[in-house]
C-alpha cells in the first residue's frame, strides 16, 4: 500500500524519470528556487482549496431552516474572514517571498558570467559563446556547471521562447530586442529545451539540448568549437567533401576551413559533436542523418530545408563526410 | 377583464414582429434578438469543441499523425477565437439581452435597431471567420496572434486577415451590446429599483459593459494596426522600420485581460441569481458583492502585463504587476465567500443548476489559485506558455464561465422556451461534464510542469508526456459527450417538454413575474418595486406619479412602443419614451460592412468602396426619424416630453467612450514606437508641415462653436448648421491636402505610419461628425419643431464636442511631439543588437540572409 501511495504520489506530482524534462527536479540553484517557490504555494493553496469545499461540504450536509435576514451578522462575518482577512494573510507573505525571489534570480546580466548569445530562428536555435568568436554551434547549448551563466538572446525572424525547465525558466526571443536569461546549473547532464512561444508551423520540432559539464570539459569544447574543420581523414569523407559542395548544401551551410560559407542553415563545422539533428528533433545516427539529408520535409514538415535527391554511393560518400566533422 | 385583454392586445399588437421571413430578418424585440444570440453561440460553443476534440486526439499519443503541424496550427487557433470571441461573450450578451429587461421590469431595449445589427455582425463576422475552412486560408497564428508571426512576412495567406477582419466584425458587436446594455441598465429600471436594489446579475452586466467599451477598442485599433501593416505596409510592427512587435502584445492584453473577466463577471451574476434561487436565500452581503464587481471590474485593467513576464520586462515591474494581480483574489473571494455563507444559511435544492454552480465553485477556486499562481512573476517563468497555462484558464474558462452558463441555461430556459428541462439528463450531463472536465484538465498542470510547451502538435516519446496525454484526451471526451448530452436535454424539451408554469423554481426577481416564455411586451403593467427580493415581497403601493406613470403605459399612445424612462440612482420616474419597431435596416448595415470587409479581404478595392458607401447609405435611412420622413407627421410630431437628456445622448456618449478609447489607443501606439524607438521623426524627416493642419483645426473647432450656436438658438439653426457643414468640409479638405503632400511615405517607417494613422483616425471622426450635420440641417429644414428634431441637434452638439477635442489632441500632438523628442535620429532598430549578433555568428549574413 505504501509503495503504491509513493508511487500515486510520484504520478500526481509529476515526478520525472531521469532524462525526462522537468521543472521540478532542479538541476541547479535557479530552477531549485523556482520548484520550491512552487512546492510552497501548492501546500497553501491546496489549504485554501480545501478550506472552500469543507465549508461547501458542510452547506451540503447541514439542512438549516429559515430564511435569515439580509444583514445577517454571522454570514457577512464570513465573507468578511474568508473573502477579505484570508486572502490578505496568505497573499501578504507570499508576495514578499515572490519579490525576494524574483530580485535574486534577475536575469540582469553580471560581469563574470559566462556568456553565451542565442539566436532564434524559424525553427532552431543559433548558439555562439562570447569568450571564442568563432566558437558557433547549433541547437545545444553547453555551459560549465557551478558559474553563473548569462544568455543573451534575440531573433531573426518571429518571436521566440528559450526554456529548458530543469534549469530555469524561460525568456522570450524578440526581433529587434537583445533579452537576458541568467542561470547556473550544478548538476552535470544533458537537459531537454523547448521553444515555449508558438513560432509558426515546426515550432513543435524547435527543441534543444543543454549540456552542462565540467569547466575544463567546457573550455575544451568551446576551444574545439572554435577550430576549423579537420581534413577529412578517409578518402570516402574527403569525396563526401566534394558531393557536399557539388549538391549545394554549402549553399546554405558553412564548414569553417572549406568553401562551403552558406548562413542560412545551421554552421555544420563540428556537425558531428551534435546529440541531435533537426533542433533536437531526432538523435544524430547515421540513419537518421541519412532521412534528414535525403528528405527533411518528412521528418519535419515545414523546416527550411529543401529535400536533397542524392544518389546511393554520393550519400554513402556525405554521410562519411558529416560524420567525420568532429 | 374585457378592457385588460383589450389593453394586452393593443400592446402585444405595437410590439409584435412581423411574422415569416420578414419578420425575421427585421425582428428587433430583445427577447428574439438575445435568444438568436445564445442559439448561435451555442452552435459555436459546439463547433469549437468539435476542434478540440480534434487537437485531444492528435495529442493522445506521442508522434501520432492524426493532424499534420499546419492544420493542428489551425484547429488551436480556431477553437480558442471560436470559443473567446464567437461563444463566451456573445452567449452572456445574449444571455443579458434577453434577460436584463425581464429582471429590471422593462419592456424591450433602448435602442432595439442596434441591438439587432450586433446580431447580424456577430453572425457574419462569425461565418466570415468559419468561412476560412472553405477556402483552405484557415488562420493560424494562435488566437492572441503575436506578430510579427501573424504580419505580413511570415503569415502571407490570407488565414490572418480572415481572423482580424471576423474578430474585428464580431467586437462591434461586442461594443454595441455592451452601451445598449448600459444606457438600459442605467435609464430604464422599474420605479423604485435603486442601483443597490438592482439583482446581482444586472450589475455584473452593467459592469461588464463598462469594461467592454474600454476593453474592446483596443483590440479593435491593434488588429486594425495589423491589418494596414499587412495590406499597406505600414510597419507598426516590423522592427526593421522603426516598429515594435511587443507594441500588438500590450494593446493585445490591454484587452485580453479585461476580456477574461468580461467572460467571468456576468458567469459569476449568474452564480448569484442561481444560488439564491435554489438554495431559497437572498445572497449574503450583497453590497460587498456588489462593490466587488466594481473593483474586479477596475483592477482587471491594470493585469496585462503578467502575460508577459517572459519579455524581459523589469524585474520591479513584475512585481508591482503581480501585485496588482493577486489583489484580485480579494474581491473574488468575497464573492466565493457570499455564495458560501447563502449556501449555508439556505436551504439548498440540488437541481440541475445547482450542481453546475457546486462544480463552478470547486473548479473555479482551484483555478484562482493557480493563477494567484502564475501571477507570481517568477514561477510563471516556468509555468508560461506551457500546458500549465493551459490546465489553468481552462478552470477558468470552463469551471468559472461553461459551468455557469450552463446552471443559467438550465436556470431560465423554462422562461425563454416555457418547457421544464429534464432533470435526469441534466444531472447526467453534470456528472459527465463535471468528471469529464477534471480528468482532461487535471493532468495538464503536470504536464506543464513537466516541460510541454502549448501549442506543440506533437512530441517525442521519451519527454515522458504520454500517459498524461492519453488521459487527459480521454477525459476530453467525456467533456464533449456531457456537452452532447446538455444539449440534446435542452433541444428535446424545446420540442416536446413539459410546459412551464411562470415561475417554476420560486424565484425572487421580477423575470418571474411574467408569463412563460414572456408575452412580446413582457410585462401589461409595468412592475414596482421597493426591495432587492421583489417576489418574496409584499408588493409596494407606488406614489401617485408613478402609479399614474405605469397605468399611461398600459395602453400604446397610438400604436407606438413606449417605454419609461426612470433617473440613474433612485430609479424614481422621469419620462416616457418610444423606441423604434421592426426594420431590415439593421441588417442591411451589417452586410455592407461585410461586403466592405470581404473588398478588404480579396483586395477587391471596388467592392471594398462599394461597401463604405453602401454603410452610410444604410445608416442615414437608419437614422429618419420615427415612421418615416414622409409619414404623417400626426404620427409622432406631438411626441412625449422629451427628457433632458435623451436616450440617444447618452448612447452616443458611451459609443464615444469606446470611440475615444480606439482613439486613445492610437495614440498609445504612436508614443511606444516613440518612445521606445529613442525619439521621432527618424534621421531625413524634418517636422511636420504647421499650416494646413492648423487651419483644418482652427476650422474643426470654428465648426464646432457653429453647431454649438444651432443648438442654443432654434431661428439661427439653419444657417449655423450650414456653415458648420462648410467648416467642416474645408478642415477636411485641408487635411486631406496635407496628407497628398507628406515628405514621406507612411510605408517607409513606424514614425510615419503613426503619423498618418492617428491623422485619419481625426479625419474619419470628423466626416462622421458632418455626416449627422447632414441629418440635423435635414431634421431642421423639414420638421423644425418637433421634439425629434431637438433631440437630434442635443446629440449632434455632443457628437462635435467630441469631434473638436478629437482634432485638437491630435494635432497637439503630432506637431509638438516631434519638436520635443528632439528626434536623435535615434532609431533604436537603426543599430539593431541582433545584427552584430548575428554577425558574430557564422560567416556574417545569419540575419539578413534571404528566406
Amino acid at each position: 500500500v505504501r509503495r503504491l501511495a509513493v508511487a500515486l504520489t510520484a504520478v500526481l506530482l509529476g515526478t520525472a524519470c531521469a532524462g525526462e524534462p522537468s521543472a521540478l527536479d532542479p538541476a541547479g540553484d535557479t530552477a531549485a528556487q523556482l520548484a520550491d517557490l512552487w512546492w510552497l504555494m501548492l501546500a497553501v493553496g491546496s489549504v485554501v482549496w480545501a478550506l472552500v469545499v469543507a465549508v461547501l461540504v458542510r452547506a451540503a450536509m447541514g439542512r438549516r431552516d429559515g430564511d435569515g435576514e439580509p444583514g445577517d451578522w454571522s454570514g457577512q462575518r464570513l465573507v468578511v474572514a474568508g473573502g477579505i482577512v484570508l486572502p490578505v494573510v496568505v497573499l501578504v507573505p507570499l508576495l514578499l517571498l515572490i519579490f525576494r525571489v524574483a530580485e535574486g534570480l534577475s536575469h540582469e546580466p553580471r560581469q563574470d558570467d559566462v556568456r553565451i548569445q542565442v539566436v532564434g530562428e524559424q525553427f532552431w536555435w543559433r548558439v555562439a559563446y562570447e569568450n571564442a568568436a568563432s566558437a558557433v554551434d547549433a541547437n545545444e547549448v553547453h555551459v560549465p556547471v557551478g558559474r553563473p551563466v548569462t544568455l543573451e538572446l534575440t531573433s531573426v525572424d518571429v518571436i521566440h521562447s528559450f526554456w529548458v525547465p530543469n534549469v530555469a525558466g524561460k525568456t522570450d526571443l524578440i526581433p529587434g530586442e537583445t533579452t537576458h536569461l541568467r542561470f547556473e546549473v550544478d548538476r552535470p547532464g544533458v537537459y531537454r529545451g523547448f521553444c515555449a512561444e508558438f513560432c509558426g508551423i515546426q515550432h513543435a520540432g524547435m527543441r534543444l539540448v543543454l549540456v552542462a559539464q565540467d569547466a575544463d570539459e567546457f573550455d575544451d569544447h568551446v576551444r574545439r568549437l572554435a577550430q576549423d574543420a579537420a581534413e577529412p581523414r578517409e578518402p570516402l569523407a574527403a569525396e563526401g567533401q566534394q558531393v557536399f559542395e557539388r549538391v549545394g548544401c554549402a549553399s546554405c551551410h558553412a564548414v569553417r576551413g572549406t568553401d562551403a560559407a552558406g548562413a542560412v542553415g545551421p554552421d555544420l563545422t563540428h556537425f558531428a559533436s551534435r546529440r541531435t539533428i533537426g533542433a533536437g528533433v531526432v538523435a544524430n545516427t547515421r540513419g537518421n542523418l541519412a532521412g534528414w539529408v535525403v528528405d527533411a520535409q518528412g521528418v519535419k514538415p515545414g523546416n527550411r530545408m529543401p529535400p536533397q535527391p542524392v544518389d546511393p554511393e554520393d550519400l554513402e560518400a556525405l554521410l562519411a563526410y558529416l560524420e567525420d566533422l568532429e | 377583464v374585457t378592457t385588460l385583454e383589450t389593453r394586452g392586445d393593443a400592446l402585444r399588437q405595437a410590439w409584435a414582429s412581423p411574422p415569416g421571413l420578414e419578420g425575421f430578418t427585421s425582428a428587433v424585440n430583445h427577447k428574439s434578438i438575445g435568444k438568436r444570440f445564445v442559439v448561435t453561440a451555442f452552435v459555436f460553443l459546439l463547433v469549437g469543441g468539435l476542434e478540440a476534440m480534434l487537437i485531444r486526439t492528435q495529442l493522445i499519443r506521442p508522434e501520432n499523425g492524426f493532424l499534420d503541424a499546419e492544420t493542428y496550427n489551425q484547429l488551436f487557433t480556431m477553437h480558442g477565437t471560436t470559443m473567446m470571441f464567437l461563444f463566451a461573450v456573445p452567449m452572456v450578451e445574449g444571455l443579458a439581452m434577453y434577460l436584463v429587461p425581464l429582471m429590471i421590469g422593462t419592456r424591450d431595449l433602448p435602442f432595439p435597431r442596434l441591438n439587432a445589427f450586433g446580431y447580424w455582425c456577430f453572425l457574419l463576422g462569425g461565418v466570415l471567420l468559419n468561412w476560412s475552412f472553405l477556402t483552405g486560408s484557415v488562420p493560424d497564428g494562435g488566437w492572441f496572434a503575436y506578430t510579427p508571426l501573424t504580419g505580413p512576412e511570415y503569415s502571407p495567406t490570407a488565414g490572418m486577415d480572415y481572423w482580424l477582419l471576423g474578430v474585428t466584425f464580431v467586437e462591434i458587436a461586442g461594443v454595441v451590446g455592451a452601451l445598449e446594455l448600459a444606457v438600459l441598465i442605467l435609464r430604464q429600471r422599474a420605479p423604485g429599483m435603486s442601483l443597490l436594489r438592482m439583482p446581482l446579475f444586472v450589475w455584473s452586466i452593467l459592469v461588464t459593459s463598462g469594461m467592454m467599451l474600454v476593453a474592446f477598442p483596443a483590440v479593435i485599433t491593434a488588429s486594425i494596426l495589423l491589418e494596414l501593416e499587412r495590406k499597406l505596409g505600414l510597419p507598426f510592427y516590423d522592427p526593421g522600420a522603426g516598429g515594435n512587435p511587443l507594441l500588438w502584445q500590450h494593446l493585445f492584453w490591454i484587452f485580453g485581460h479585461p476580456e477574461v473577466y468580461i467572460m467571468l463577471l456576468p458567469a459569476t451574476g449568474i452564480v448569484s441569481a442561481v444560488i439564491a434561487v435554489h438554495a431559497r436565500r437572498r445572497i449574503v452581503a450583497y453590497e460587498l458583492v456588489a462593490a466587488a464587481l466594481v473593483a474586479i471590474g477596475v483592477i482587471s485593467f491594470g493585469l496585462w502585463v503578467h502575460h508577459m513576464f517572459a519579455v524581459g520586462i523589469p524585474v520591479l515591474a513584475q512585481t508591482l504587476f503581480a501585485v496588482a494581480s493577486a489583489t484580485i483574489a480579494i474581491p473574488s473571494g468575497i464573492q466565493v465567500f457570499a455564495w458560501l455563507a447563502t449556501l449555508l444559511q439556505g436551504r439548498p435544492r440540488w437541481t440541475t443548476p445547482m450542481l453546475y454552480v457546486v462544480g463552478f465553485v470547486v473548479t473555479f477556486v482551484a483555478g484562482g489559485i493557480t493563477g494567484v499562481m502564475v501571477a507570481a512573476a517568477p514561477f510563471d517563468w516556468q509555468a508560461h506558455d506551457s500546458f500549465f497555462v493551459v490546465a489553468h484558464f481552462h478552470y477558468v474558462l470552463i469551471g468559472g464561465v461553461l459551468f455557469p452558463i450552463f446552471a443559467g441555461l438550465h436556470h431560465w430556459f423554462p422562461k425563454m422556451v416555457g418547457r421544464v428541462p429534464s432533470e435526469g439528463a441534466g444531472r447526467l450531463s453534470f456528472l459527465l461534464v463535471f468528471v469529464g472536465f477534471h480528468v482532461a484538465f487535471f493532468p495538464q498542470h503536470i504536464l506543464g510542469l513537466r516541460g510541454m510547451p502549448r501549442r506543440v502538435y506533437t512530441y517525442g516519446e521519451a519527454v515522458g508526456w504520454d500517459g498524461y496525454n492519453a488521459v487527459s484526451t480521454i477525459g476530453s471526451y467525456l467533456l464533449g459527450l456531457g456537452v452532447l448530452v446538455f444539449a440534446y436535454n435542452l433541444v428535446r424539451t424545446w420540442r416536446r417538454g413539459p410546459v412551464a408554469p411562470d415561475d417554476p423554481w420560486g424565484g425572487d426577481g421580477l423575470e418571474w413575474s411574467t408569463a412563460s416564455p414572456p408575452e412580446v411586451h413582457n410585462f401589461r403593467r409595468l412592475p414596482v418595486v421597493a426591495g432587492r427580493a421583489p417576489r418574496w415581497e409584499p408588493a409596494p403601493v407606488p406614489d401617485e406619479r408613478t402609479a399614474s406613470a405605469v397605468t399611461t403605459l398600459t395602453v400604446p399612445e397610438q400604436g407606438r412602443r413606449q417605454q419609461l424612462h426612470t433617473t440613474m440612482v433612485a430609479a424614481e420616474v422621469d419620462d416616457v419614451f418610444s423606441v423604434p419597431g421592426s426594420t431590415p435596416w439593421p441588417l442591411w448595415t451589417a452586410v455592407s460592412i461585410a461586403v466592405a470587409l470581404v473588398g478588404v479581404l480579396i483586395d477587391h478595392a471596388f467592392l471594398a468602396v462599394l461597401g463604405a458607401v453602401l454603410v452610410v447609405a444604410a445608416g442615414l435611412r437608419w437614422t429618419s426619424p420615427p415612421g418615416g420622413w414622409r409619414a404623417d407627421p400626426s404620427t409622432w410630431a406631438d411626441l412625449e416630453a422629451p427628457a433632458s437628456r435623451p436616450g440617444g445622448w447618452h448612447g452616443l456618449l458611451l459609443g464615444l467612450v469606446a470611440v475615444g478609447c480606439i482613439g486613445g489607443s492610437f495614440l498609445y501606439a504612436y508614443f511606444y514606437l516613440l518612445v521606445t524607438t529613442g525619439g521621432w521623426p527618424p534621421p531625413g524627416v524634418g517636422p511636420p508641415a504647421v499650416l494646413l493642419p492648423s487651419v483644418a483645426v482652427a476650422g474643426v473647432v470654428a465648426a464646432t462653436v457653429a453647431v454649438g450656436v444651432a443648438g442654443r438658438r432654434v431661428e439661427a439653426r439653419v444657417p449655423a448648421l450650414v456653415l458648420a457643414g462648410l467648416l467642416g468640409l474645408a478642415a477636411l479638405g485641408a487635411d486631406a491636402l496635407d496628407l497628398a503632400n507628406l515628405p514621406f511615405s507612411p510605408a517607409d517607417h513606424g514614425y510615419g505610419a503613426a503619423f498618418v494613422t492617428l491623422r485619419a483616425f481625426a479625419m474619419v471622426v470628423l466626416v462622421a461628425g458632418i455626416l449627422v450635420l447632414g441629418v440635423a440641417l435635414r431634421a431642421s429644414l423639414r420638421r423644425p419643431d418637433d421634439p425629434w428634431t431637438a433631440a437630434v441637434l442635443q446629440i449632434t452638439r455632443l457628437l462635435w464636442v467630441f469631434v473638436a477635442a478629437t482634432a485638437v489632441v491630435v494635432w497637439s500632438v503630432v506637431q509638438l511631439t516631434p519638436r520635443v523628442s528632439g528626434g536623435e535620429g535615434g532609431s533604436r532598430t537603426g543599430s539593431v543588437p541582433h545584427h552584430s549578433l548575428a554577425t558574430g555568428i557564422g560567416s556574417g549574413t545569419g540575419g539578413d540572409a534571404p528566406r
